[in-house]
């Protein structure tokens, strides 16, 4: 299951890269991710190598201007694509002032184009403040790749803080992309039981199972209970919903099997099929 | 805030790209020319609009440390 939506995942973002409709990739799809993902690397670091001394001049540029104008630049000259793939040339000091002064907006925008092996390391300077707004931005947008490529680059401190604003359908469509797995355990760890259960709701009242599945399949035994804790405090009927999802759908009971295995006698009973 | 003119040598794709066949590889590599061609024309219209953009005392700075 997961391996089919990796891939997906990465001719998105190799689109994304290259500025082109995901349909004119269509004769990628049967490439594996991780070789998609490692053309995915080639390309930008091409296109950063293709643009180094115009970008370096661009960031040399902003050290001598007064910041505001600098944003300005940034926003109405460079625009979101150039911006995002000369971040990877900015000081981390000068990447945490340029995105507290640009709008949101923009600075969502320029999320969707840097590369975060490059600019990863910078993003602890950006303040809670300004990534919790570039974060609404791409949630309305339903930029959920964006958003889940950035949680293997924040801190436990800023996550715990920036995931109050994700709801749990939220939670769970970014959590389905995140780029870096063993990331989601920790994640998870960082909420409450409470948030399980808004997950969990999540899953049902949007059709999201597959989502809360996949999510919890990555996760160490110790998150894997709490997530099982939370389908038992689910309810009937919502439990009744999850039973008839299991029975219609052989790859989803495939992918939870395992889950479940783990489940109590009681909640295995309620929910797999006889 | 083009580079200029430069050879450009075919991007080495991965194995796993390399293994769709020769029309896949030359695909491929017509999207990253194109990718390269469409970045340019981007920078050289963002140095056009930043001189626009900053007022006229600052452009002297500015077109010195864009054009070198």
């Amino acid at each position: 299951m997961t391996g089919d939506i990796d891939r997906y995942a990465e001719v998105l973002r190799l689109a994304r890269v290259l500025g082109v409709d995901p349909g004119d990739l269509a004769f990628l799809h049967d490439a594996p991710a991780a070789e998609l993902r490692a053309l995915r690397n080639a390309v930008s670091d091409r296109l950063l190598e293709r643009s180094r001394r115009a970008f370096e001049r661009a960031v040399a540029l902003a050290d001598h201007l007064p910041g505001g104008l600098a944003a300005r630049l940034a926003e109405h000259a460079m625009g979101p694509v150039l911006s995002g793939r000369a971040a990877a040339l900015l000081t981390p000091e000068k990447a945490a002032d340029l995105a507290h002064r640009l709008p949101p907006h923009f600075l969502s925008q320029v999320a969707e184009h840097i590369d975060l092996r490059k600019v990863g390391p910078l993003i602890h300077g950006i303040s809670a403040q300004a990534m919790a707004a570039a974060g609404a931005e791409l949630r309305a947008r339903g930029e959920w790749m964006v958003l889940g490529a950035f949680v293997g680059h924040v801190d436990d401190a800023k996550l715990r803080e920036l995931l109050e604003d994700f709801d749990g359908e939220a939670l769970l469509r970014a959590g389905f992309v995140v780029e870096q797995r063993d990331r989601l355990d920790s994640v998870v760890a960082l909420l409450g039981d409470h948030r399980l259960d808004e997950l969990l709701q999540a899953a049902d009242e949007h059709g999201l199972w597959t989502e809360a599945i996949a999510l919890a399949s990555h996760l160490a035994p110790d998150q894997q209970g709490r997530i099982l804790a939370a389908v038992e405090r689910l309810g009937q009927d919502r439990q009744d919903r999850l039973a008839a999802q299991l029975r219609d759908d052989d790859e989803l009971l495939a992918a939870a099997a395992p889950l479940l295995e783990a489940a109590p006698a009681r909640l295995r009973a309620r929910v797999l099929p006889g | 805030m083009d580079d200029g003119p430069r050879r450009r040598e075919p991007l080495v794709l991965p194995a796993g790209i390399r293994a769709l066949g020769p029309e896949a590889e030359a695909a491929v590599q017509r999207l990253v020319e194109d990718a390269e061609r469409r970045q340019e024309h981007e920078a050289a219209q963002a140095l056009e609009h930043s001189l626009r953009i900053v007022p006229r005392p600052l452009r002297g700075v500015v077109r010195r440390v864009l054009l070198g």
